[in-house]
């Protein structure tokens, strides 16, 4: 395999309720704000959980004329957006077209989203008659696609490089840049896209994972219902956003003299292969996937200065993902930080790891670690080194970020602060 | 020259000069593929039974997707005819790309949804028919804890699963590959709950793993000239890398495409077994040079 050593994050878009620029959204995570409130949507009576962290507005880049952008679903909007400001963050929006840009997508539900708009646009002449719909969506801003949204969003970026859609559950995001670190490293293409979008506030998605007991029922304290490592947590909250980075050959970023946002170091996977919904209650197969990033960064686990976890907050997810560090970092795993970011943005589905890579790379620049909110009385049975509460500076060179998901995915990417 | 079931056959490319830069290789230990009915699927959810002899789980029989049950059933197979045991077959992964994956689960649900509320909808929804759920499935049913994951999901996404495929076996997260492909044919042209009177589930398994695994024999070349041809899904030439083409190839039927000056001509041929190669090549500077696809017996 052909080894151009280095790959650097040098852009980054992201959209999320907690900022649409990566200073404000780490801003807002260093100072505890939690995006969680009461759905508004969609019409949320009757769902077991009522809450979480929408995205309202998705802002639109001055690249896209408005008559073009309200044509658009927002889960296309997201990903135009954060592709855009990536490029542009960047600065290879320019020369987008001159070069061959690979694009790694993390999206979970894209079929599902445009199939369940379509349905709810027309829903009045089908089935309900008179009734107010779950969604308003007018029938005229609504069409089925023809065609995959990634291969839409290179056709009217221009960009001419190999593409594809990923789908890991809320692994995503992890493995749509381990793909991309891959691709630049074997040569295939100098430069990356890569990243995971998700608006999973929807009446099915919020209805399955609400009667699948996974989503918190504390729907009367938005802001404290979603509390990772906690005693009394009761299940996730969703949330919604996305985030795409732009993936470069370190040689090609020197170059061109980017400015690095971090490296990528390592990144590992494996599967359970024990149920698609319960993580396995044996730590070793996920410790598997930690123990590849690490062997792939070449660093032990004491050399982790932050991990970000990913800790829903749903009893059985918190108390297993312990174990997993507990088993993979031994002694360290009482001296590295640990937080949940989740207590914040809620949980993005399948964008949850690009933003939590974007966090880690906000923590990495402001030299501190966002806290976990709401953690008030830590399980006993997660007795990791918390970063509870408040932000805590901190001396950042290596950062690691779990995230595992349905199918029984397990992954770890390791980023390095770039001097 | 291409060695094809003892077989010569000449197959030159106008246009290909420069020696290509953009190559991915991967073993192709063993495939199957197969074409199922909605009657066959439905039966063969209780008469299919993994390596180990045992039906599959009376859960997974309830909520699987039909997808799920035709992919199981190609790599059930393909497992079964290896002449050879998987090396390391635990610490394989999968991944699998099937087309507009749970539609028919997901159009019930809005019906249910509708008539009904939040209450009526199944648990098992997102868990077995998302994009993710062919892969997750063969994971835990093939008890292989390598990666898995899916991809593309939309119409003629399957040559992104021999780009992330190709891709993955060379790095060490796994020893090798499930790659598994599914769609129906005709493929749905909306979100309807009938419509064909005996669609086809297709179904494609392939094992591949790293090309310094033993027993190779032949190697076949998948080249094309420019990235949005080869996604050029919006085609319906048969040139285009799709699962009815690749299915069609591998039993020996061969792919060409028409070629113009210059153009963004995919030129694809593939043996049953051996080296897969799927390779960009870089159109001449100057002048139109022919260069031969070549062989070969490793």
């Amino acid at each position: 395999m052909k080894d151009n050593g280095g790959v650097w994050i040098t852009g980054v878009g992201l959209a999320t309720p907690l900022g649409s620029d990566l200073g404000e959204f780490t801003a807002n995570l260093l100072a505890g704000r939690c995006a969680i409130r009461r759905v508004t949507k969609m019409a949320i009576a009757g769902h077991p959980s009522q809450i979480a962290a929408e995205l309202v507005d998705i802002p639109r880049p001055q690249a896209v004329d408005e008559a073009v952008w309200v044509k658009h679903a927002p889960l296309e909007q997201l990903v135009l957006w954060c592709m855009i400001r990536a490029l542009q963050n960047g600065d290879l929006w320019e020369r987008r077209q001159s070069l061959p840009i690979g694009v790694v997508l993390g999206l979970g539900a894209e079929w599902p989203y445009f199939w369940e708009r379509y349905w709810f646009a027309w829903e009045h002449e089908r089935v309900a008659p008179g009734r107010p719909a779950a969604l308003q969506i007018h029938k005229q801003d609504c069409h089925l696609p023809e065609r995959p949204l990634v291969h839409r969003v290179c056709e009217q970026l221009g960009l001419d490089g190999p593409r594809v859609t990923i789908a890991a559950a809320c692994a995503s995001g992890n493995y749509a840049l381990g793909l991309a670190r891959q691709w630049i490293r074997s040569g295939r293409v100098a430069v990356c896209l890569a990243g995971a979008c998700d608006l999973p506030v929807t009446p099915l998605s919020m209805s399955c994972f609400g009667n699948l007991r996974a989503l918190s029922r504390r729907n009367d304290q938005p802001q404290a219902a979603c509390r990772p490592f906690d005693r009394q947590r009761d299940g996730f909250v969703m949330g919604e956003g996305g985030a795409v980075f732009v993936l470069e050959a370190e040689e090609h970023a020197r170059r061109r003299k980017a400015e690095p946002l971090a490296a990528i170091l390592g990144f590992g996977a494996s599967s359970d292969a024990s149920h698609l919904v319960i993580p396995n209650s044996d730590p070793e197969p996920a410790a598997r996937a930690l123990r590849l990033a690490l062997a792939d960064a070449r660093i032990g686990p004491e050399d982790i200065n932050y991990l970000n976890a990913h800790a829903p907050g749903t009893p059985v997810g918190d108390r297993c993902e312990t174990r997993v560090v507990q088993l993979v970092f031994g002694e360290a795993a009482k001296r590295v930080p640990v937080s949940s970011t989740k207590s914040m943005t809620g949980h993005g589905v399948t964008a949850a790891s690009a933003l939590e890579a974007a966090a880690c790379i906000g923590a990495l620049r402001a030299q501190a670690i966002p806290p976990t909110i709401n953690l008030d009385d830590p399980d006993p049975e997660c007795d990791l080194c918390h970063v509870s509460r408040e932000a805590r500076p901190a001396r950042l060179q290596i950062v690691a970020s779990n995230s595992f998901g349905f199918g029984g995915s397990n992954t770890m990417l390791i980023l390095k602060r770039v001097a | 020259m291409i060695k094809y079931g003892g077989q010569q056959v000449k197959t030159s490319v106008p246009g290909v000069g420069a020696e290509a830069t953009q190559v991915l290789r991967a073993k192709l230990i063993a495939w199957s593929s197969g074409a199922f009915t909605r009657r066959q699927l439905q039966r063969l959810r209780t008469e299919l039974r993994l390596p180990n002899g045992e039906t599959l789980p009376a859960a997974f029989v309830r909520h699987a997707e039909e997808q799920t049950i035709a992919g199981l059933a190609a790599t059930l197979q393909t497992w079964s005819e290896m002449s050879q045991s998987l090396p390391e077959a635990q610490n394989w992964g999968v991944i699998a790309a099937p087309e507009y994956f749970g539609r028919e689960a997901t159009w019930s649900a809005l019906q249910r949804y509708s008539q009904e509320g939040a209450s009526a909808i199944s648990p098992h929804l997102i868990p077995n028919h998302c994009l993710h759920s062919l892969a997750g499935s063969l994971s835990v049913l093939l008890g292989c804890r390598g990666p898995n994951y899916g991809i593309g999901g939309g119409p003629r996404q399957f040559v992104e699963l021999l780009l992330a495929g190709l891709g993955e076996v060379q790095r060490d997260l796994a020893p090798g590959y499930w790659l598994v492909a599914t769609a129906w044919r005709p493929a749905p042209p909306e979100l309807s709950a009938s419509g064909f009177d005996e669609p086809i589930c297709l179904a494609l398994a392939l094992a591949i793993c790293r090309e310094d695994f033993p027993l190779v024999t032949w190697r076949a070349r998948l080249s094309w000239y420019s990235w949005p041809r080869l996604f050029d899904s919006a085609s319906s030439d048969e040139s285009v890398l799709g699962l009815d083409n690749f299915v069609r190839a591998l039993y020996g039927a061969r792919i060409t495409s028409p070629t113009k000056e210059h153009a963004e001509t995919i030129s694809w041929y593939i043996p049953r077994t051996g080296l897969l190669e799927l390779r960009r090549e870089e159109v001449a500077v100057s002048g139109q040079n022919e260069t031969d696809y070549q062989e070969v017996a490793a």
